[in-house]
């Protein structure tokens, strides 16, 4: 359950939605079946989401997203796409076929985050950013992919994985993960001496931990308006109701040449442990600890 | 670990008065105390009274050149104003 802090009412309403979302999780622990609790699951997301986003884009829970040279991603469990301007084929038992070009966003959905989900959620992100697009006036980007998970028992481990994975795989990269009440991974760009969110991977973002704790469906949410492309004085306006909010977001991220000297280091391992093994400890002094390990002070 | 501050907003390199532009600086200038000057601005608009620049309200207090037209290699560009020194109002 979410500690209560005083917020705006806006806030204040994410955070129970939040708290129904984590109830309602945990009462589906019971269900034996895997697939039965992991649909129930995805459904519930994607319920709020469709009633937090905005219209002008639809969710839909299952979609094969193709491309012109007849290629398929692999399934997720949540698509964002325009149905408005892209015509769509629909099969007999409910599946909807759907270009790539109207494609905005793919949501992963995960019980728990570990390393396996991340390394899933990353292949799957990679597949589906390089399938063959062909720009439009309508829209000329690759799909975006984020995720969402109820929980993570290591913070500090998976957001090293995270830097570490984007780190690797860069442009093809999914752009955020969502820990209900917890934490958000995310990207983010130095413009003129500010760090700015940016969800587009590109060469010069870098991953960024937001510890949003019980606002984070709220991020996630002002994050996914402006994937589908909601104007940015509409997103200014959102962000006024929690003005106090996104004002003063804590964040954290890897400097570069920390996630550079890992890459190029024999003592990948050796650092992975000290995340590993610090759990509860903040990441702040993990960092510290890790970086004297890669010989950085 | 550096401690850049979170912002949501993009800088850009635009002045604005009342939501509108009425200036566009040269680059985007950081402006961190109670001053800036910026080198170059191409006036759009009325640059009187307050203004806004990045999340912070300023307002002109001296122009060191105001031209008219100004022949760059891109082309003719004005009314150009060079060494705006603006103060910051709190």
């Amino acid at each position: 359950m979410s500690i209560s802090v005083v917020g705006s009412s806006m806030q204040e309403w994410f955070k129970r939605y939040s708290d129904l979302l984590e109830v309602s999780f945990k009462s589906s622990a019971p269900i034996k079946h895997t697939v039965t609790k992991g649909e129930s699951r995805e459904r519930q997301i994607n319920d709020a989401l469709k009633i937090f986003l905005p219209k002008v884009i639809s969710l839909v829970d299952r979609a094969v997203i193709i491309d012109t040279q007849d290629k398929q991603a692999p399934m997720f469990d949540g698509v964002l796409i325009d149905h408005n301007q892209w015509p769509h084929v629909m099969t007999l038992d409910g599946l909807l076929i759907a270009m790539i070009e109207s494609v905005y966003v793919a949501i992963e959905v995960k019980s728990s985050l570990k390393k396996a989900d991340l390394d899933d959620i990353f292949k799957k992100s990679a597949y589906l950013r390089t399938m063959t697009i062909i720009p439009s006036d309508v829209k000329a980007t690759q799909p975006l992919v984020t995720a969402f998970a109820y929980e993570c028992s290591n913070i500090n481990l998976s957001f090293f994985d995270f830097a570490i994975s984007y780190n690797e795989i860069g442009i093809p990269s999914p752009s955020q993960i969502c820990i209900l009440n917890n934490c958000l991974f995310g990207l983010a760009e130095n413009v003129s001496g500010a760090m700015i969110p940016e969800h587009v991977p590109s060469d010069s973002t870098f991953p960024i931990l937001y510890k949003s704790k019980s606002d984070t469906l709220l991020l996630y949410v002002y994050f996914l308006s402006c994937m589908v492309g909601i104007e940015k004085s509409i997103a200014k306006v959102f962000r006024q109701y929690s003005e106090k909010f996104f004002s003063s977001v804590p964040h954290f991220y890897f400097e570069n040449e920390f996630l550079m000297a890992v890459s190029e280091n024999s003592k990948y391992e050796a650092v992975r442990n000290f995340f590993k093994n610090s759990a509860s400890v903040p990441i702040e002094e993990v960092y510290a600890e890790a970086r004297k390990e890669v010989g950085l002070s | 670990m550096s401690e850049n501050t979170l912002s949501f907003d993009k800088p850009t390199n635009e002045i604005y008065s009342s939501g509108k532009v009425v200036g566009i600086t040269d680059q985007i200038y950081n402006i961190k105390g109670s001053e800036i000057t910026f080198k170059d601005v191409l006036v759009k608009g009325e640059m009187s009274g307050e203004l806004e620049y990045n999340g912070v309200k300023i307002k002109v207090i001296k122009v060191n050149t105001m031209i008219g037209l100004e022949m760059s290699s891109a082309g003719p560009r004005g009314p150009v104003w060079k060494g705006v020194e603006c103060e910051v109002i709190k």
